[in-house]
């Protein structure tokens, strides 16, 4: 098959501790949690009373005011975020074949804001005709895709990808695979989530898997301490421009980075525990770096999973030192979720929006939190400060529920 | 009429709200398709809002609007039939 190199050249990220790159780097490397007590609904009787809520998001400074209705909350994000994200590649569709444009989004959930309410209404009316009419399109998982195609009138492929803490990632390998399959030209890729609502967290509550440091909500997030107890539930998007590199050369713009690798893979052992000895995380790690046609030794970065739970942290830690060897101890590590905590859909879209801002600008933000060393989790994973490193290849990981893994591998662009 | 002026105001302040337009814009005579531009999501809206908004069942079988009137008019019946 004919290579097409595929770049990436405009980035959108809607998060708690940044909207926009800038802000979000900034943050991302002084260290900066947008962990706290949730503001959102009372949350005092619950095991988690923390997540990344995003405060400062007004979505009629990103959205048509008339428009702000008809979206629910992660599309909301998912639109302001592909807004920055074309804006900052300098698209302008007019000039381009918008049927070969094509949008890719990852989401754990959907529109649950909005599911949520209805349900409320419902059961408190006893009625199901106080159910509102615009339900549906508001909460099916592909609103947000459909919502930016629309805005921005893309008639390529438009795809969904729901599998958890990995869609974010996937719909990014999906995107490069659709403009090196020559089905597209351009991708918007990404994920988008806002799901810190009483009933979710109610559920992720339920399932043990967070963290109950509810004393110190900003440290709660802790990935590779020791002291870890499980994530923080997070919300917000991350959208980035794929395209071909000679679109980019036409256009003139400098790419970020160049996508040259994704691996996809199912554990097929458990809907939720990561296999225990780290070699399906391995494999698709494995998968990936075949894919770019590098070796293990190439890596000099990675972007872990990285939640904050006891195994997830353990379990990659085994995998990474089963695919590199002695050079995982030269790989600098970091894990975004210590700032930000887990954005399900948009967790895998935001990490590989860092990897291509750590490629870009040679500086590994830091793991916060770090404070005791788990003897089992012996790498750099960049401890509690930024480093400057040259960076010439990254990965990004990402492990979702359902056992559904991913892994992307970025080139810095010379 | 009082109560009647107050479901016609009542009527074009949900349209409105739907069409993010100033009540002033919408007239009794507008079609709600041809010149208020409604789409089909839009009227659901309005049948949802206004079914809410005068505690009223609006059945499929008794929707036959063209004009803003047309609902004025309907809206007027079924609240003074109860």
């Amino acid at each position: 098959m004919t290579s097409r190199r595929v770049v990436i050249t405009g980035l959108g990220v809607v998060s708690s501790i940044g909207l926009g790159k800038e802000v979000f780097w900034s943050a991302l490397l002084e260290g900066k949690s947008g962990i706290r007590r949730i503001q959102g609904f009372d949350a005092s009787s619950y095991s988690c009373q923390f997540a990344g809520e995003i405060s400062d998001f007004r979505p009629e400074d990103h959205i048509p005011p008339s428009e702000v209705p008809k979206l629910s909350r992660n599309s909301q994000f998912a639109r302001a975020a592909a807004k920055m994200a074309i804006d900052d590649a300098h698209l302008d569709f007019s000039k381009e074949n918008r049927c070969r444009v094509g949008v890719a989004i990852g989401i754990g959930l959907g529109g649950w804001d909005i599911y949520e309410a209805q349900l409320r209404r419902l059961f408190e009316s006893n009625n199901p005709r106080r159910v509102h009419p615009w339900s549906v399109p508001l909460i099916m998982a592909n609103a947000a895709a459909g919502e930016i195609a629309i805005s921005f009138g893309l008639k390529g492929p438009n795809m969904t990808f729901s599998t958890a803490c990995s869609s974010g990632s996937h719909a990014i390998g999906y995107g490069c695979d659709l403009i090196r399959m020559g089905k597209a030209d351009c991708v918007i890729a990404g994920g988008t989530e806002a799901c810190i609502l009483p009933g979710v967290l109610a559920a992720f509550c339920s399932l043990r898997a967070l963290s109950i440091r509810n004393d110190a909500p900003h440290r709660a997030s802790r990935p590779f301490d020791k002291g870890r107890d499980g994530f923080a539930m997070g919300e917000g998007a991350g959208i980035i421009v794929l395209e071909t590199l000679d679109s980019a050369k036409d256009r003139g713009v400098a790419p970020y980075a160049e996508v040259i690798g994704y691996g996809a893979s199912s554990e097929a052992t458990h809907i939720v525990h990561p296999e225990g000895t780290g070699s399906e995380a391995a494999r698709v790690i494995e998968l990936a770096l075949q894919d770019a046609g590098i070796s293990p030794d190439q890596v000099d970065y990675i972007n872990t999973h990285g939640t904050s739970t006891v195994l997830n942290d353990l379990v990659e830690t085994r995998a990474i030192k089963k695919v590199f060897g002695e050079h995982a101890y030269r790989i600098s590590l970091d894990s975004t979720k210590s700032m930000i905590g887990h954005t399900i859909g948009a967790a895998g879209a935001i990490e590989g929006i860092v990897c291509a801002l750590t490629l870009q600008r040679g500086v590994i933000h830091p793991t916060i939190n770090y404070e005791e060393p788990d003897p089992e989790c012996d790498l750099d994973y960049t401890p509690n400060q930024a480093r400057e490193r040259d960076v010439k290849v990254a990965l990004s990981n990402s492990f979702g529920f359902g056992g559904n893994n991913s892994c992307l591998v970025m080139k810095a662009f010379s | 009429m009082a109560s009647g002026v107050s479901v016609e105001e009542r009527i074009i302040t949900g349209l409105a709200k739907i069409l993010k337009k100033q009540p002033s814009q919408i007239q009794k005579e507008s079609r709600l398709i041809e010149d208020l531009m409604l789409d089909s999501l839009d009227t659901l809206d309005l049948i949802f809002r206004l079914e809410e908004e005068f505690n009223i069942e609006m059945p499929e079988s008794e929707l036959h609007f063209v004009t803003v009137q047309d609902v004025i008019t309907y809206v007027q019946k079924k609240t003074k039939g109860e």
